[in-house]
């Protein structure tokens, strides 16, 4: 605390056409320190840093004062862009230029900033992929931005931002858009480059658990104002602020409670039954044309009872979406069998196909991309009634729409909007109160909620509980987010390169999980008490990242990243077994493990 | 929508006001012969503004009537390459697989045929000089651009989510090729269409100088500029004149389709 501050911001206030974004905020960061500042869409934080890099666009207006290390910060920005500050974005594909080499990209900087020769730049961009513990770094450096995984592309951004030995390393939800795993890799690695560099970190996010991991101090900030600035354990266990409060009461939590296990099932059969299902892709290689099989689901069996909900989970890559295109018979089964109220889907077309959609319904991951731009509120939410009952009267389907757009918490004044004028979550509620409004019997959500601020999350999960619990709906909820799955679904599935490693009901699932993987992705998510999140990242031990499903290994496809992988596992393929405790896990080992 | 788009707009507005009312201006008619006055250069004491030809024609009323047929055909042939283009194109890209390679090849055999030897084939086909005719065969090769630009926009919306949710939503083929596809590929097609109208133009002026278009005692701003031609030297106003009409009007619907597209382009942002 007693080293001075590297960067102070003196009353920063940002806006555009008089419209304020940023209002007089004022904070200091000193070096080895990281201050996190947390806030939902619209809150400004990504605007105080853009405006500190120099990076906003010409119309806005700026006033205040910044000093980085003493020297005026604003008026210099462009100069010190790159050298003493660095960013570091969101999304690491569209942050690296694809036709440009990794290493070369790395050693730009080097060359523009440093006027080191390409030679050196190119030696020195090895060392920085060493840094940031890439692995197999100097074959990275002759790969393109496409050839790497989320995870080592976030790697790349890392090692280019550090090129030039920045001071302030300035990064903007730097694992928003990875896997909990890789999430956790990275967090660890930002800390440690933090304290061997002597560098300073503004932490940009809007998620909680990333700054109990990595924060000292945190600002907590809403629509361009700071409401609250405290040491993170403050923030954390006591906030002064109401904002603060209802941000951490919406968070989501894997230690928290969630729905108990319907004890007797409401019904004697499961309206959904999923038996040996597999999805087959057939890929095309090389110019001697021999073709492979890639399995992307394969073998998968659940059912999925009435009013009950079932978790997917699972990093990138598993299969879980491949898996929900195949239940809705948007993408083909190549084998095995799914019954829809006793009926097999994979065999039906045509109208018989169309008529089954009456019953299912699905709620899609982007909820831009998931609304027509051109139509209506009011149209798209009635469109499943113009397609499956034509015999309703006009009158009569916009009155269901208007009662429909009610109970999703919108009034009847968004009938007549488009998407464009709506948020993230309103659109996403609209895509709700679209599958809703056939009151189907069983609801698929492809990460319905995961590019959702948590205070509409929380909505969003309370409207699909009571959906569940008063009207006896299905659901499928695929998902990432295994604190979100804790909190709405009675059983889960732990689903590995296709294939299930583990299922059974969430409270046993979690609190005593039986196979590595999932133990790893439970120990992967970032708790609330920075405490405990500091010392389970130094306990943290989280290999590698999932193979591609083309290249996976012999026996158990899990045992390259596996602690507790032995020889046997390289040659034998685990089938699935009861564990006993109300749950299944395929893992040679589980025995020994348990004990 | 820019000021030099709100121009061309205004332009052609006026273009196409002057030349359907040009029967009531002007005292003559685009097939009287005034002997009095046979390839008289222009002035207002004659009464013929724009001169006469060597008929003594009056120029203003048969560039007039040109245009009437230019702006007909140029906007009905865009239409009917805009209907078979759409369809032809979002059923390809919707449907895929096979029925989309063999449409898909269909349009490029026609593409790599000389397409002006089927224009001249097709019009021997019907009576000559109908206009009908012309403007059937215009649009029989104009849509096939078109077809391409729908397939690929299709192709690209069939990928995005709230096709997906449609179909889950049980919408029929029909319907979401009716509501969701064409509506979203509306905005590239109508700037293609428009700024396709001045080509047609060209196209159709090409055949009527020729001699293979509009017939007399019909004009044509094309056949106009064909006579016109022939007396450059000695009265240069006859090739002057439709010439200069061809010219603004072509500039006008160039700069409005573009204008369009910028605008339809900013919008899908």
């Amino acid at each position: 605390m007693s080293e001075p501050a590297l960067l102070a911001v003196q009353s920063l206030s940002v806006a555009y056409r008089g419209q304020p974004v940023v209002d007089g905020v004022t904070f200091e960061i000193a070096p080895r320190r990281c201050l996190g500042v947390i806030g939902e869409s619209g809150a400004g934080n990504t605007q105080v840093f853009m405006a500190l890099m120099g990076l906003l666009p010409p119309q806005a207006r700026m006033t205040g004062a910044a000093q980085l290390a003493g020297a005026a910060l604003l008026e210099s920005a462009s100069q010190v862009r790159g050298r003493s500050v660095a960013m570091i974005f969101q999304d690491p594909m569209t942050s690296l230029t694809p036709h440009l080499r990794v290493g070369d990209q790395i050693a730009e900087p080097l060359v523009a900033h440093r006027g080191m020769s390409w030679q050196t730049a190119r030696a020195r961009a090895a060392q920085l992929l060493e840094q940031v513990r890439m692995s197999d770094a100097p074959r990275r450096l002759r790969q393109y931005p496409h050839e790497l995984s989320g995870g080592m592309r976030q790697r790349a951004m890392i090692a280019m931002a550090l090129a030039c030995d920045p001071k302030l390393l300035i990064a903007d939800e730097p694992t928003t858009a990875l896997d909990v795993s890789v999430q956790a890799q990275l967090l660890k690695l930002l800390r440690d480059l933090i304290q061997e560099r002597g560098m300073a970190l503004a932490l940009v996010t809007h998620d909680m658990g990333v700054i109990a991991a990595l924060a000292d101090d945190v600002l907590v900030m809403r629509q361009g104002k700071v409401l609250e600035h405290a040491p993170v354990q403050r923030i954390l266990t006591a906030p002064s602020h109401e904002y603060t409060r209802a941000l951490l009461a919406a968070t989501p939590r894997l230690e928290a409670s969630g729905p108990v296990p319907l004890a007797v099932p409401r019904a004697a059969t499961a309206p959904l039954t999923a038996r040996n299902v597999s999805v087959r892709h057939r890929l095309r290689g090389g110019w001697l044309g021999r073709s492979r099989w890639l399995a992307a689901v394969d073998d998968v069996s659940f059912e999925v009872r009435a009013g009950e909900a079932l978790g997917v989970v699972g990093e990138s890559g598993c299969g879980k979406s491949t898996l929900t295109r195949a239940l809705l018979r948007l993408g083909p089964a190549s084998s095995g069998e799914i019954v829809w109220l006793g009926r097999a889907v994979q065999d039906l077309g045509g109208e018989e196909l169309r008529r089954l959609r009456d019953g299912m319904q699905v709620v899609f991951q982007d909820p831009f991309a998931s609304l027509d731009p051109r139509m209506r509120i009011a149209d798209i939410i009635a469109e499943p009634l113009r397609a499956l009952r034509p015999g309703l009267a006009a009158a009569e389907r916009s009155e269901k729409v208007l009662r429909m757009l009610e109970s999703v918490g919108l009034g009847a004044e968004y009938a007549g909007r488009r998407g464009r004028e709506l948020s993230g979550g309103q659109c996403q509620r609209v895509a709700i109160a679209r599958a809703m409004i056939l009151e189907p019997k069983l609801l698929v959500c492809d990460e319905a909620v995961s590019a959702l601020d948590v205070s509409i999350q929380a909505q969003i999960l309370e409207l699909l509980d009571g959906l569940k619990r008063e009207h006896g709906t299905s659901i499928v909820f695929v998902s990432h987010n295994l604190a979100v799955v804790r909190r709405l679904c009675e059983r889960v599935m732990v689903m590995y390169l296709g294939k299930v490693v583990e299922a059974g009901e969430t409270p046993a699932v979690f609190e005593a999980p039986r196979h590595p993987y999932t133990r790893m992705l439970l120990a992967a998510v970032p708790q609330l008490d920075p405490a405990r999140e500091r010392a389970r990242l130094d306990a943290l031990d989280v290999r590698g990242e999932t193979p591609s499903a083309l290249d996976r290994p012999s026996g158990c496809q899990f045992r390259n990243r596996c602690p507790a992988a032995q020889p046997l596992c390289a040659t034998t393929s685990p089938g699935t077994e009861d564990s006993g405790d109300s749950h299944q896990v395929a893992c040679l080992r589980w025995r020994e493990l348990t004990n | 929508m820019s000021t030099r788009t709100r121009g061309a707009l205004i332009v052609l507005g006026v273009l196409a006001g002057v030349a359907l009312a040009a029967p009531w201006l002007s005292p003559f008619s685009h097939d009287t012969l005034d002997w009095q006055h046979l390839a008289s250069p222009p002035g207002l004491e004659s009464g013929h503004w724009l001169g006469t030809d060597r008929l003594g024609r009056d120029l203003f009323a048969r560039g007039m009537q040109a245009m009437r047929v230019s702006l007909l055909i140029g906007v009905l042939a865009a239409l009917v390459s805009v209907c078979i283009g759409v369809a032809w194109g979002a059923t390809a890209g919707y449907v895929g697989g096979r029925i989309d390679a063999a449409m898909m090849r269909f349009v490029d055999i026609v593409f790599a045929l000389p397409y002006i030897f089927i224009v001249i084939i097709l019009s021997t086909l019907f009576p000559r000089g109908s206009i009908a005719a012309l403007f059937i065969a215009i649009g029989a090769v104009g849509w096939l651009t078109m077809a391409r630009i729908v397939r690929g926009q299709t192709l690209s919306l069939r990928r995005r989510e709230f096709v997906d949710a449609a179909i889950a939503s049980g919408v029929t083929t029909p319907a979401i090729l009716w509501r969701h596809v064409v509506p979203n590929v509306a905005g590239p097609v109508i700037a293609y269409a428009t700024l396709n109208i001045p080509q047609l133009i060209l196209f159709e002026s090409f055949l009527s100088f020729l001699g293979l278009g509009v017939q007399e005692p019909f004009a044509s701003l094309g056949s106009l500029i064909s006579e016109g031609a022939q007396e450059m030297e000695s009265s240069a106003w006859m090739l002057l004149v439709p010439a200069g009409l061809l010219t603004v009007l072509l500039v006008a619907f160039n700069v409005l389709g573009e204008g369009l597209r910028a605008t339809l382009e900013s919008r899908d942002e």
